[in-house]
């Protein structure tokens, strides 16, 4: 008969919990996987093995990387909890010399900024729009002599994920006649009625709204123009301009 | 359960609210993606950062993520778009810069990480060594598991058809190999982390 209070037996049962964790970093644990996964996420022992595992793996497969300390993964989650600030860009831990010049210089120019500027980009907003609204006026005028090259002008909001603004529509001209294209909480694009289809100038729409998200996401638009969009459709030729 | 029905249960206890899970997640693929974003950005001191970053942002899409990719294949390429913005922003920060002086000493800067970087390059060799080594003094039938596995990438029931013996003794040989490794290699890279 076994006692269960032995150091023998305590270290036999830690290390068969140690051996079932080995098992799940190689996703070779074929029991309550999720029951195991919770002591990792819970018990400090458990995600110790989990850490030492995988750096045993990342050593051997060459993916191990100095840069970062056995404190890493706290550090992140240090960060989540202060509510890291993803516009500052990277440099929580280490301000690099560019950051330090970059940061003072930004204080030596900061005063110097032109209060005008948000009043000059709302403008220019306006402006594109007017213009926009101009051309479809213009070219819905157009579109009664049929062969009449189309246009399309429309101004959208850069956040079509919004459910709150489902089914916002606009009004196009298209070689068939005069459609109206409804947006979709998503960035699909449809016309209302199926005889007013043209597949050509839908694709065009998804494609360049698609572009705009894409753009003014990843290249960190300014002001009134990442959520604007003007654009001029041409269905005669290849040719599609926007800005 | 396969690790990448592993990773999924993970990101579904983030997705929950259970904020432990994600420290699973960075403690599993916090060198490979630090190695991936050492690709783009050269500087080691910055590696860190960006690492950092792109869990963070990884850490803030996840509510989004549907599970239709791997989640390493989506954090990865959170990895690389983090790492090519940095490298964006590093470089309109140099143009924009008027002095100089600044420039010059930007540029001497990195100069001197580069010379650095030989060193930590050393530091993981050493390791690797050691590794090896450890490996090499370890009984054949350890030896054996632990090399089919971690560089082989072999299962535990293909190994076990190799090494002729059943899956849990696969198991039991690849944990006391692991585990052999542990106690060489902690010292070391506890060392190397004091000397970051």
């Amino acid at each position: 008969m076994t006692d269960n209070n032995t150091p023998n037996s305590t270290a036999s049962a830690e290390n068969s919990h140690f051996e079932a964790i080995s098992a799940l970093v190689d996703g070779e644990f074929s029991n309550d996987t999720e029951s195991l996964l919770n002591i990792a996420v819970c018990e400090k022992d458990c995600k110790d093995a989990w850490q030492r595992y995988h750096l045993v793996r990342d050593v051997l497969q060459r993916d191990y990387h100095p840069a970062l300390g056995a404190d890493f993964a706290s550090k992140v989650s240090q960060s989540l909890d202060d509510g890291f600030d993803l516009s500052s860009g990277a440099g929580s831990n280490v301000m690099s010399f560019v950051d330090k010049s970059h940061r003072s210089k930004a204080r030596r120019t900061s005063g110097r900024k032109p209060a005008w500027l948000p009043v000059a980009g709302l403008g220019l907003a306006a402006s594109v729009a007017a213009a926009g609204f101009m051309a479809w006026q213009l070219n819905k005028s157009q579109a009664g002599f049929g062969s009449a090259p189309v246009a399309v002008a429309q101004s959208v909001s850069a956040d079509t994920n919004s459910s709150s603004d489902p089914g916002q529509s606009v009004q196009v001209s298209v070689a068939s006649g005069q459609g109206v294209y409804q947006r979709e909480p998503g960035t699909r694009w449809v016309v209302a009625t199926s005889s007013q289809r043209d597949a050509a100038v839908e694709q065009r729409l998804n494609s360049l709204l698609l572009n705009h998200l894409e753009d003014s996401t990843m290249g960190r638009v300014q002001g009134m123009m990442a959520h604007s969009r003007v654009v001029a459709y041409d269905s005669s030729g290849p040719v599609n301009e926007s800005f | 359960m396969s690790e990448k029905e592993n990773d999924l249960v993970l990101v579904r206890k983030v997705q929950a609210g259970e904020k432990g899970a994600f420290d699973l997640l960075v403690l599993k693929y916090q060198h490979k993606i630090a190695n991936l974003v050492s690709r783009f950005v050269h500087d080691h001191s910055e590696v860190q950062d960006v690492t950092q970053e792109a869990f963070i942002k990884a850490y803030r899409g996840l509510k989004n993520f549907r599970g239709e990719s791997a989640f390493y294949t989506w954090l990865y390429r959170i990895a690389i778009n983090t790492a090519k913005n940095h490298l964006a922003s590093m470089s309109r920060r140099i143009t924009d810069g008027t002095d100089a002086a600044e420039a010059e000493q930007f540029a001497t800067a990195t100069a001197l990480h580069d010379i650095a970087d030989p060193q930590r390059e050393m530091m993981t060799d050493q390791i690797a060594e050691v590794v090896k080594l450890t490996i090499n003094t370890l009984p054949d039938e350890l030896k054996t598991a632990i090399t089919l596995r971690e560089l082989q990438g072999m299962s535990y029931e293909e190994i076990a058809e190799v090494m002729e013996c059943p899956i849990g003794t696969v198991r039991s040989r690849i944990f006391r190999a692991r585990d052999a490794i542990d106690q060489k290699l902690r010292p070391l890279v506890d060392e190397t982390a004091r000397e970051e």
